[in-house]
């Protein structure tokens, strides 16, 4: 063989030797693949305290998604029967909307849906109480008090959104009360009712305060026993 | 020779006087249910009878030949064919095979042990060595059923047929039967017929049907001087129509009877010249201790028997080392070349040059067996190519068994295969890019049956499909290569082998001890100078 010949039999060797490589198994890496290895995850919020409030949470994914990918929102919408105390839509564009809450903190999910795969955040959504005022029958002030005797008092209490608290035993739950002066009156102990009501119990001759706790509000009653 | 040649030209030639014969000619001269008389050895016989003895005693050997045309099939047996078929046992062998599919008693098996309308015949021609061919009509329809073929023939030896039968039709009979080579009558020494019987549904039937077997000499396969094979033909009249059934044999037949006999026709060289030759040619001593018996009378002149022994031995098995094959028959040419038994010679270098084209004799080689030799040389590659060039040459897949006709299709089929197994590769390997390309892209919203996984999963199968036709392509190119090289090897080795036959000094003498096995002994040579 000449030189040339030689020359070229190697190189079309090589070539084919080239061609045979084996190929390694294909990187899985679509973030609509169940079984992808690529990552998404959602940030944001992880608790809304009042009802009609939005909230918005950002999808980061790695790979970054390609402009124009498909994938839908979605809150706890889709439910089968009455519904839900809680109900959190989607707004679009990873915006969500508080619909529907109670003084319950409930953990919803949130999530950005690719096909059959679902990236998801857990937010705590309820009605937390922001302020709320006492309700005596007649102006709380008028009342007279005899020792002796004892008169239910109700709380009217509402969200950051002036929404009134739905469900207000389970605030009146993780709620406080107290008498700066049991001698002059006490409060009575109060089993949590969605009326809202607190028992109060004049005992004798004097001027005291009693100081309702509900979540962050926080508000006194003044009685005077003659 | 031929000494006889004279008499069936004699007797076609009152044939062809007479004009054919009529049916009525035909029934009047139906051989013999029984044989006249008891063959004598004849001429070419004398201690064929004892020869054939030992042989059936060595062992089974000897092939018969069935032939099937449209009306009848015909069973050819040379004698030692004939001995290895007579136990009784194979046909009750044959008939235990088929007694499950035709119904059969024990007492059917049991009596057909006894059947053998043609002991006398055998007996008869015992001391002769003569081919027997025997012509039945056929069955309706054959039953397969035996345990084996040589049962079967043996069955057939017999005259038992196995299968459905119709009624027997005139026509459909054998009257006679004649042999002709090259259109001329042959002299049957002996001739008969026997009926048959007939294994079929729950029943041996006798219905008067009958087979006929002539004997013939084996002379009539003999090849002429040139190597040609004779035209042999058995021409079968039936009770009623005057124009016989012509049926010729197969060429390959007559090769194969007349090679048979080939051990007996070698016992008489030294019959016929006891003087003992050294021949030229020297072989190198065999392994085998059958053969080199026969080596030692090769070497001290005594043609005929070292023809005889050595290929007597290569009528049973175990085979001889194929070096020894290949000597031994080498001997048995150059005996019967130098006994001026040309046909024999020839033939045995035919088949000799059929598996060594490339054999070249020693220049002290008869000119006879030289020419011979040459005549039946077939093309083919006679040099070696060096093994770095055979390697080289295969890294193009199929270029290193592209070394001459032979092995054009191994080429081409290496060529092929790592071709075909690159391509459907690459058809795979593009296909599974097309798909992973389509995963990459899907963004999720498409209809049902497109999603990612499906996508990915298409596209991973079809790479690995691709990879096993990589990963065979590859095993087809390398194998190829490794046995381009292995079969240079080989080829150059045997060239080596076959190289100038038959110079091989004689061995130098000495004490020497073998193994020996002889047909009728065993035990340890011990060879003094």
């Amino acid at each position: 063989m000449t030189h040339h010949a030689r020359a070229a039999a190697v190189l079309g060797v090589l070539a084919l030797a080239g061609g045979c490589a084996l190929q390694e198994p294909y990187v899985r890496d679509n973030h609509w693949d169940p079984r992808s290895s690529a990552t998404k995850s959602l940030s944001g919020p992880d608790s809304v305290f009042a009802m009609g409030d939005t909230f918005r949470v950002t999808l980061q994914a790695d790979p970054p998604l390609p402009p124009g990918a498909f994938y839908t929102w979605r809150g706890n919408e889709m439910y089968e029967g009455p519904p839900p105390p809680t109900l959190v839509y989607p707004a679009g564009d990873g915006l969500f909307r508080v619909v529907s809450s109670t003084a319950t903190f409930e953990v919803i999910a949130v999530s950005a849906l690719f096909d059959g795969v679902a990236v998801s955040r857990q937010v705590r959504v309820g009605q937390r109480v922001q302020s709320y005022t006492f309700s005596c029958g007649v102006a709380c002030d008028a009342l007279t008090w005899q020792a002796g005797t004892s008169r239910s008092v109700s709380v009217l209490a509402a969200d950051a959104n002036q929404v009134p608290i739905r469900r207000i035993e389970v605030a009146m739950q993780r709620g406080s009360w107290l008498s700066r002066d049991p001698a002059v009156a006490s409060v009575a102990a109060t089993t949590a009712n969605p009326a809202g009501t607190i028992t109060i119990s004049a005992v004798a001759a004097g001027t005291t305060w009693i100081v309702v706790r509900l979540d962050r509000a926080v508000d006194s009653l003044r009685v005077v026993v003659p | 020779m031929r000494s006889n040649r004279w008499l069936p030209l004699f007797v076609s030639l009152a044939a062809l006087a007479t004009g054919a014969p009529r049916p009525a000619d035909a029934q009047a001269t139906r051989p013999p249910l029984r044989p006249d008389s008891t063959l004598a050895p004849g001429p070419t016989g004398a201690g064929f009878a004892a020869w054939r003895t030992m042989i059936a005693e060595r062992g089974r050997t000897g092939a018969s030949f069935l032939i099937d045309a449209d009306r009848y099939q015909v069973l050819v047996m040379t004698p030692m064919a004939i001995d290895a078929l007579a136990a009784d046992s194979l046909i009750a062998k044959a008939t235990k095979g088929c007694q499950r599919a035709l119904s059969l008693s024990d007492a059917q098996v049991e009596y057909t042990r006894a059947i053998d309308p043609w002991a006398a015949f055998d007996s008869a021609a015992f001391a002769r060595p003569l081919i027997a061919i025997a012509v039945f009509p056929k069955e309706q329809r054959r039953f397969d059923c035996h345990a084996g073929d040589l049962a079967r023939f043996a069955a057939m030896s017999r005259g038992a047929l196995y299968g459905r039968f119709d009624a027997p039709v005139p026509k459909d009979q054998v009257a006679m039967v004649e042999f002709r080579r090259d259109g001329l009558l042959e002299f049957a020494p002996l001739q008969g017929r026997a009926k048959v019987t007939k294994v079929s549904q729950t029943e041996l039937l006798d219905d008067g049907t009958e087979h006929v077997r002539v004997w013939v000499d084996p002379e009539a396969f003999a090849p002429d001087v040139e190597g040609a094979v004779p035209r042999l033909e058995l021409h079968v009249y039936n009770p009623v129509d005057p124009e016989p059934d012509i049926l010729p044999l197969p060429e390959r037949l007559i090769r194969a009877v007349w090679q048979q006999m080939l051990p007996w026709q070698a016992r008489r060289l030294d019959v016929a010249d006891d003087a003992h030759t050294v021949p030229a040619l020297h072989f190198p001593a065999p392994r085998d201790s059958v053969l080199r018996v026969a080596y030692a009378a090769y070497e001290r002149g005594a043609l005929g028997t070292a023809a005889s022994e050595a290929m007597t031995r290569l009528m049973f098995r175990p085979r001889p080392p194929q070096a020894d094959i290949r000597h031994a028959m080498l001997q048995a040419a150059t005996a019967f070349s130098m006994r001026d038994r040309h046909a024999e010679a020839r033939s045995l270098m035919t088949d000799i040059m059929e598996v060594y084209p490339c054999l070249t004799l020693a220049p002290e080689a008869p000119q006879e067996l030289r020419d011979m030799a040459e005549d039946a040389r077939r093309p083919a590659r006679c040099s070696s190519i060096p093994l770095p060039v055979v390697a080289l040459r295969s890294l193009v897949p199929g270029l290193g068994q592209a070394t001459g006709p032979v092995r054009r299709k191994l080429a081409l089929g290496v060529f092929a295969g790592t071709a075909a197994s690159y391509g459907l590769a690459s058809v795979f390997e593009s296909r599974s890019r097309r798909f992973y390309r389509d995963y990459r892209a899907y963004q999720g919203g498409d209809s049902e049956g497109s999603d990612a996984p499906s996508l990915y999963q298409q596209a991973q199968s079809a790479r690995e499909i691709g990879n096993a036709f990589m990963i065979a392509a590859a095993t087809v190119w390398i194998a190829g290569g490794v046995e381009a090289v292995w079969n240079e090897y080989q080829h150059k080795r045997r060239l080596a082998e076959v190289r100038a036959v038959g110079n091989t000094p004689p061995r130098a003498a000495g004490v020497s001890f073998a193994p020996m096995v002889r047909l009728d002994r065993v035990g340890v040579t011990l060879q003094l100078p």
